[in-house]
């Protein structure tokens, strides 16, 4: 009885390449003998093989012989300069650091401190203002004299207590 | 061809390793690099791309794979390497690029002696067929056939290169053979 052609399929392949055992080999030969497909497929192995050669070869006829690799020498340098580079880096952020380090950065001041100061101010105003009007009164000069003084003494740093050391003077 | 099959014999050698352990790299890469380029144009690369392949490959070499290695497996090391570096290039652009025409005519100017005209034809046809199909095949069935029939490589030495059971490679061999003689075979033009 003839066999099924899937059962040699793949048995072509290595009854092609030679290397089937003897009783296998003997299977396929008997096999080939009677049928068309099979012989035309070991055929079709063989040839299709046979091309994938030449273009193979055609393929590395084209390629470079040899190729240029890197030099090592070149790469111990590429490292030498990273060390190098790593370095300078590092020293440059030492130097940054120890620049910030001595110099205090100036004061900001706060919003709260803002808020303080011209409280202070309109305070030191309104009374500079309150003194000056008692000033006018040849009767009040001692009280108004002692109010320029409490806004001194109060308010130093605003620009109504530099008015009443003035007047004080 | 002598360089060539001088490359196989040390790679085939059992007691190669035990002679010559933990070689340097690129000394191993420069006595191997005809074999590898032999593997890249088999993949099908151009010149070009079968240079810079062994570039990368002899840049891989340099800085070598993370623990040392025997000759042998060092070998295997650089053509798995070059395998799947020219895996990447075969999916990124066409490879077999030369048409069957132009490597003919190439074969013609150094064979004088040429055959009938008529067989030129068919031959020419064919040869396109293959190519075509060398150029389709799938990638897990390329790198087999080339290391198997044009590096000559037996299929236990491909699997241990391709990290596969030697099986599977062997699979592998079946199916891309029968894909390009089934092809051929389908397209009418059977073998004379």
């Amino acid at each position: 009885m003839k066999e099924s052609c899937d059962n040699f399929a793949e048995l072509l392949v290595d009854y092609a390449d030679g290397c089937l055992p003897a009783e296998q080999s003997a299977r396929v030969t008997d096999h080939l003998t009677e049928c068309d497909h099979c012989r035309t497929l070991l055929e079709s192995l063989q040839k299709s093989l046979e091309l994938a050669q030449v273009i193979w070869q055609d393929n590395l006829s084209k390629t470079p012989e040899t190729i240029r690799i890197p030099a090592p020498a070149r790469t111990t340098q590429r490292s030498w300069l990273r060390y190098v580079a790593a370095a300078v880096l590092i020293v440059s952020a030492i130097l940054i650091a120890t620049n910030m380090l001595e110099k205090p950065a100036k004061h900001q001041p706060t919003f709260a401190e803002i808020e303080q100061k011209i409280t202070d101010a309109g305070n030191a105003a309104k009374l500079l203002a309150a003194a000056d009007f008692l000033g006018g009164y040849a009767n009040a000069e001692t009280i108004a004299k002692q109010q320029y003084r409490r806004i001194v003494e109060t308010y130093p740093n605003t620009p109504a207590a530099d008015k009443a050391k003035t007047q004080i003077e | 061809m002598n360089e060539q099959i001088a490359d196989y014999e040390g790679y085939m050698d059992p007691t190669a390793g035990e002679r010559s352990s933990k070689l340097n790299m690129v000394d191993i890469f420069l006595a191997q690099q005809s074999r590898l380029r032999r593997i890249a144009a088999g993949m099908g690369l151009g010149a070009s791309d079968v240079e810079d392949v062994l570039q990368d490959v002899s840049i891989k070499a340099l800085k070598g794979p993370a623990n040392s290695q025997s000759k042998e497996q060092s070998t295997r090391w650089l053509i798995r390497v070059t395998v799947n570096r020219c895996l990447r290039e075969h999916r990124r652009r066409r490879t077999f690029k030369r048409h069957a025409g132009e490597i003919l005519k190439m074969r013609r100017q150094g064979d004088a002696a040429s055959g009938p005209t008529a067989e030129k034809a068919v031959q020419a046809e064919e040869l396109e067929i293959v190519r075509e199909n060398l150029q389709k095949l799938d990638e897990t069935l390329l790198p087999p056939l080339v290391l198997r029939y044009f590096c000559q490589l037996k299929s236990n030495e491909i699997a241990a290169i391709l990290d596969l059971p030697a099986s599977t490679v062997r699979g592998r061999l079946r199916d891309a053979r029968l894909i390009l003689a089934k092809r051929l075979q389908k397209r009418g033009l059977e073998p004379q």
